[in-house]
């Protein structure tokens, strides 16, 4: 099953998960038993139907534009494993 | 005093009479943590501190004479759910060491009414799964045989409550993660109409199936505790602007004389155990005994919910769990030279296989070429399966069915199939697609002694209908609340 599994590695990449060569292949074999119950949706006539893409009984429930407390940049920050400068900390991205 | 079947209701009678003071209470069910808690693994943090603080304000308030349902009640939330100052680590390596900015909504709704928190449940990884056995902590056991799961994802949630741990919790459901645990641990598990419980605080997993519901040992205990968290909130813009007339705890009186109930033939199929069919029609017999007309209806979309359910919320969960990408508040892998190495590696070390599985199957339903094929034909299933419902409802108050289609299941049976789990939510997901509440009562015990779970399911904001019936159905249950031996 090398094709598929380099969809899942391809897949993976685009949701930003590194895998290495054991975990694409274990969940190669997961995913191609998970796609079979998806694909036994494929033939149902939906061609006239409208898509629900929420089922929420509310439209544009807003908030009146009042300004409130932020919370405290210490209180944030303290959850990041890497801060500097009251920043959250990445590697360097330009040479 | 026994606390075993104690519910919220009669010990709202002792604190109120001073038979008990609310930190004698909470004590009580500290110490039962501390002695049992070890067998049941229900628990991922116990907040003991806050416990008797909480305590102490709301005998205070006890002592005042103001006192609410939920007042110096002990409960328990499950660790998905954000309370200021604790750890929400959602049972992942990835939030391990995260500690919550602010409290969700409901929380700070049942600490308004002066409820003890006593600390937070254990769950399947950020809610995904069926048996509490995917969580990256500890597996919690099901109190009526250690040796099975307690279901899942609120399973730490169902497991406390039918243990005894808590008097109630807070879970959240998104394909039934309140209502099954709630089955298999013989507790009563209730998921309410989308919206009406807010989602503030309470960390996204599919943004528009999930939903915050209580678990206790009654219907009208379930009811208190809702009575408590509903309600409009401008932090969720999804939550529904709706006044009720009434309190839910009061509309478990009443009888159910007349009431229509429809019974889906799709599900009584195949793959449904003898013995949960079985008292299932038992289950009938005794709502026609008490007057209500029981009556199938066919709706054929029903046995497409599951892959349309694991479609839709597996597109939105991929695209929720984006944000954990090592920066601001998750696990950071260590050595990483670039910000796609950090992310990457963040991702896949703090992860566990099954978030992994549906991110996956999330990213592929939305990749281009596939798009329409899959995600877009979920959603008009979803459509088709929210006008069946309605035209159900057209004729029926309420709708009966399984919770599940068998009792718990052995640890590790199905650690290996994640097809068996997903088809397993055949009865659940339904009602999360077209966003309705729904019960889960215990209905009988199989021959090993496992509860059994019948779902009440009501039509959009019809809560008092499904409290009704689930409530007179478990006044007449001969067998209602029987005491797992630990």
């Amino acid at each position: 099953m090398t094709d598929s599994n380099d969809y899942i590695k391809y897949i993976a990449d685009l949701a930003k998960l590194s895998l290495d060569d054991s975990e694409i292949q274990s969940l190669a074999d997961d995913m191609r038993d998970i796609i079979g119950l998806m694909d036994t949706i494929k033939n149902i006539d939906t061609e006239h139907i409208d898509a629900t893409e929420h089922i929420s009984r509310v439209t544009n429930n807003l908030r009146e534009d009042n300004p409130g407390d932020s919370f405290e940049t210490e209180k944030i920050l303290s959850n990041s494993k890497k801060t500097m400068e009251n920043c959250f900390a990445i590697p360097k991205m330009i040479e | 005093m026994d606390i075993t079947k104690l519910t919220i209701k009669e010990a709202r009678g002792l604190l109120d009479n001073k038979e008990i003071s609310a930190v004698e209470l909470t004590r009580m069910y500290l110490d039962r943590i501390n002695l049992l808690d070890d067998k049941v693994g229900s628990y991922l943090s116990v907040t003991e501190d806050m416990a008797l603080e909480h305590a102490q304000q709301a005998q205070n308030i006890i002592d005042s004479g103001k006192s609410s349902l939920l007042t110096g009640i002990p409960l328990s939330i499950k660790d998905n759910i954000c309370i200021e100052g604790t750890k929400t680590t959602c049972a992942s390596k990835m939030l391990e060491d995260f500690v919550s900015p602010y409290t969700a909504t409901a929380v700070s709704k049942l600490l308004a009414d002066n409820a003890v928190i006593l600390g937070k449940t254990n769950l399947d990884e950020f809610a995904m799964g069926g048996s509490t056995e995917n969580s990256a902590f500890k597996t919690t056991k099901n109190p009526f045989d250690l040796t099975r799961v307690p279901g899942g994802s609120s399973g730490g949630s169902a497991a406390c409550v039918s243990a005894s741990l808590a008097l109630g919790s807070l879970g959240s459901d998104t394909g039934g993660s309140v209502r099954q645990p709630a089955s298999f641990c013989g507790v009563v598990g209730m998921k309410p109409t989308y919206g009406l419980v807010s989602r503030y605080g309470l960390v996204a997993f599919a943004s528009s199936f999930d939903q915050i519901g209580p678990i206790a040992k009654t219907v009208e205990d379930c009811a208190i505790i809702l009575d408590s968290i509903c309600g409009n909130d401008s932090k969720d813009a999804t939550s529904l602007k709706y006044e009720k007339d009434s309190s839910y705890s009061s509309s478990v009186s009443g009888d159910i004389k007349g009431f229509k109930i429809g019974l889906p033939k799709e599900y009584l199929t195949e793959g449904l155990n003898a013995e949960v069919k079985e008292s299932l029609y038992k289950s009938i017999d005794k709502l026609e005994s008490m007057g209500a007309k029981i009556e199938e209806f066919s709706m054929p979309v029903l046995k497409h919910a599951v892959p349309a359910y694991y479609l839709m919320s597996s597109a939105e969960a991929s695209s929720n769990l984006s944000r954990y990408d090592g920066v601001k508040y998750s696990y950071r892998a260590d050595n990483c030279k670039s910000f796609n190495e950090l992310i990457g590696k963040s991702r896949a070390e703090g992860f566990g296989k099954e978030v992994k599985r549906r991110i996956l199957l999330g990213t592929y339903a939305l990749a281009s070429g596939y798009y329409d094929a899959y995600y877009k034909k979920a959603l008009k299933l979803r459509t088709l399966i929210s006008n069946g419902f309605n035209e159900a409802f057209s004729k029926y108050d309420v709708v009966l069915h399984p919770t599940a289609p068998e009792t718990a299941f052995k640890i590790g049976q199905n650690t290996n199939n994640p097809l068996t789990m997903y088809l397993a939510d055949i009865y659940t997901v339904a009602v999360n697609i077209a966003g309705l509440p729904s019960i889960s009562v215990p209905c009988g015990y199989d021959s090993k002694g496992l509860p059994i779970g019948l779902s009440f399911t009501g039509k959009p904001l019809g809560e008092k209908d499904i409290f009704r019936a689930a409530a007179n159905f478990e006044a007449e249950f001969a067998d209602k609340f029987r005491v797992p031996a630990i």
